[in-house]
């Protein structure tokens, strides 16, 4: 085996570890708050597969965090941190909304519009922390979370003055026309065709990332922007552009979820899929291609919490203790770090050898 | 008009060194961070887990004081934990922040429900409160005497807080470690000075620190915990570290025009601006501040650069 393929084998086998040392710690903690330990364990483990809506349930949850997460992979490339994308991908759905109950379309044109729309505003705020950065030098972290906020308020604003139904009989906007909603593909669940443009996301987002010059860039600036810089890479072009592009990402996963799963717009505050889009970029070493794999992962212990919650006294919170342990693990360089140098150390000797002959 | 009536009564001065409080204890801790060379954004994480613990310790031990110790210590405990993640394991700072905020945000729910039943909050439980007290002399001063006397404890160890950590950064060798750790680790590696274990302590330091604010929440502020009630004040305690440029001076100062803020957030809410825009009002002061103290400083530095 090469280095480079034992670094893979190596990623590959600290995420599993981290994984069943999480699964661990949740088994014991089942155990020391459950009555029924045994059967809620089961109920974690194997409840997700159980019946049909649960499986549905599961891919449904994963489908827009395919898209944070895609976004996230484009924005980190740069080595610029955005913690923005729960702001966009709430805009995102507003956005979509508005075109979605406001405008005649016909049923073909009218998703692609709305999707479009909540994409494009999206980007647009998106460009505010990188130009911030760029301009004055602005830490992103920060004005990017406190930007969350504001778009959030700005957004319920919007909501109550412009949107509201007041026949809906609670915080929500006027009903989407059916020609804006995405279809039902998946029968006996609420599985939308927001999957196969999840499906597109992803291949594009892989293919950008690895196969185009502009993804280079991105990833070169990432590794050394020093090195971006004096080769001659335009490094505010591309620190704008890629967070534009994750923002139109998450904008238009927002615009998914709102035109696949609801009927009204009625978010009271941002989703958390952008925090889950930061996670699963993490736990997929920020390749696109792995993505789907870490949303559905995701999906299905969060499914699981579902479960217990519901037959068992074992609160559905335990899931944010399972998804904090694997990401800090599988985040951790140092984390089984002596095989993995073991292994290299033996490759290349082994390469030496071969060379030396 | 009616918006000035509500500003410039001593109960509103009152009230901004009262919200001031826990951002100001959790903007202490992110600066001691930020001059070890560390961006914490687990400090709203750390806030949560000391607001429950507060309220679990005063509960079981019916002494306001040993909640207290419950929350710094648990809080620490968290700071602990990401020191080891961030100094051992060598994991992204960032990362590991998101995940220790959404462990804390959902931890503590979880305990919440396991202890008392109740997902929401923990009006159940006959938790403590710190106390207040009146500042002999002071609380006889006319107009300022209404303003800083007879605050909650806590918001006096805040003010002094300040004080300390200023002597600690600055006059301290532990503060001078500090500070040659955070601006050139390299330097101070050679110089004998144990980086990992420097960061260590400034981490302690910072997670004690967000406990005071956190127990300040729950025991102080309000007389409960509730989900998610640090409701940002960790990020907030960040931005106003940023933008008090990591000195204790200033960054006091940052946490109180925060409190202000959100002082007003909370006072202007009987006025018929719509109330999303005066939530709105500490995070764009945040993002406004940001941006005039950046543009100054640039200034500054392109003076410099055309004296040259």
């Amino acid at each position: 085996m090469s280095v480079k393929q034992i670094e893979k084998v190596m990623d590959a086998a600290k995420t599993a570890a981290a994984v069943l040392l999480s699964f661990a710690a949740t088994i014991l903690l089942i155990c020391l708050v459950s009555s029924t330990p045994w059967q809620t364990v089961k109920d974690f483990f194997l409840g997700p597969f159980q019946t049909t809506r649960r499986i549905g349930n599961v891919i449904e949850m994963a489908i827009p965090i395919c898209f944070t997460g895609c976004g996230i992979c484009i924005m980190y490339s740069t080595g610029h941190i955005n913690m923005g994308s729960s702001g966009y991908f709430y805009i995102g759905g507003l956005a979509a909304s508005i075109v979605a109950y406001g405008l005649l379309l016909p049923s073909g044109l009218h998703p692609v519009v709305c999707i479009l729309a909540g994409g494009l505003v999206a980007a647009l705020i998106a460009a505010i922390p990188a130009v911030l950065f760029s301009a004055w030098g602005i830490n992103e972290v920060v004005s990017s979370l406190m930007l969350n906020y504001i778009w959030v308020y700005l957004g319920t604003w919007i909501l109550r003055t412009f949107m509201l139904d007041s026949a809906a009989g609670f915080n929500a906007s006027k009903a989407f026309q059916e020609t804006a909603k995405l279809s039902r593909i998946i029968s006996g669940t609420r599985v939308h065709s927001g999957l196969i443009l999840a499906v597109v996301v992803v291949l594009f987002s892989w293919l950008f990332l690895k196969k185009t010059k502009w993804g280079y860039q991105i990833r070169m600036m990432g590794m050394n922007s020093k090195f971006s810089v004096y080769s001659g890479m335009g490094v505010t072009g591309i620190l704008l552009s890629s967070q534009m592009l994750g923002g139109f990402l998450a904008g238009i996963g927002g615009a998914c979820e709102v035109l696949g799963m609801y009927t009204r717009f009625e978010w009271a505050a941002a989703p958390t899929t952008g925090f889950d889009g930061i996670m699963v970029a993490a736990i997929a070493y920020r390749n696109p291609a792995l993505v789907p794999v870490a949303a559905l992962f995701l999906a299905y212990v969060r499914v699981g919490a579902d479960v217990i919650s519901r037959t068992s006294d074992v609160p559905s919170e335990i899931v944010s203790i399972i998804q904090a342990l694997i990401i800090m693990l599988v985040g951790a360089q140092m984390f089984l770090s002596g095989i993995r140098h073991k292994q290299i150390v033996k490759a290349s000797v082994r390469q030496l050898a071969k060379e030396g002959k | 008009m009616n918006a000035w009536n509500i500003i410039f009564t001593t109960d509103f001065a009152f009230m901004v060194f009262r919200v001031t409080t826990p951002i100001l204890f959790t903007a202490l801790g992110a600066m001691i961070s930020r001059r070890a060379g560390i961006m914490n954004i687990s400090l709203e994480g750390m806030m949560l887990v000391g607001a429950l613990f507060g309220v679990i310790g005063s509960t079981y031990s019916q002494s306001a004081l040993v909640g207290v110790l419950c929350a710094v210590v648990a809080s620490l405990l968290l700071s602990l934990v990401f020191a080891y993640f961030v100094l051992k394991l060598k994991s992204d700072l960032i990362l590991t922040g998101i995940a220790l905020n959404l462990m804390a945000s959902g931890g503590t729910v979880f305990l919440l429900s396991v202890i008392c039943g109740d997902k929401g909050v923990s009006t159940s439980m006959a938790s403590k409160v710190v106390p207040s007290i009146e500042i002999p002399l002071i609380k006889d001063i006319p107009i300022l005497g209404e303003i800083l006397s007879g605050h909650n404890v806590l918001t006096y160890v805040a003010l002094l807080s300040v004080v300390v950590v200023y002597v600690l950064v600055n006059k301290s060798p532990l503060g001078l470690r500090i500070r040659s750790v955070g601006e050139n680790p390299d330097a101070a590696e050679s110089v004998g000075i144990s980086v990992v274990k420097t960061r260590f302590i400034a981490l302690m330091i910072t997670g004690i620190l967000s406990g005071l604010g956190g127990a300040f929440m729950s025991m102080g502020y309000v007389s409960w915990f509730a989900r998610d009630m640090a409701a940002g004040r960790g990020y907030i305690a960040l931005a106003a570290q940023n933008l008090g440029n990591a000195t204790p001076i200033g960054t006091c100062l940052a946490s109180f025009l925060f409190g202000i803020a959100d002082a007003l957030s909370s006072s202007l809410q009987i006025l018929s601006v719509p109330a999303e825009f005066i939530q709105m009002i500490p995070y764009v002061t945040t993002v406004i501040g940001l941006i005039v103290y950046a543009a100054y400083r640039k200034k500054q530095t392109q003076k410099k650069q055309a004296a040259l």
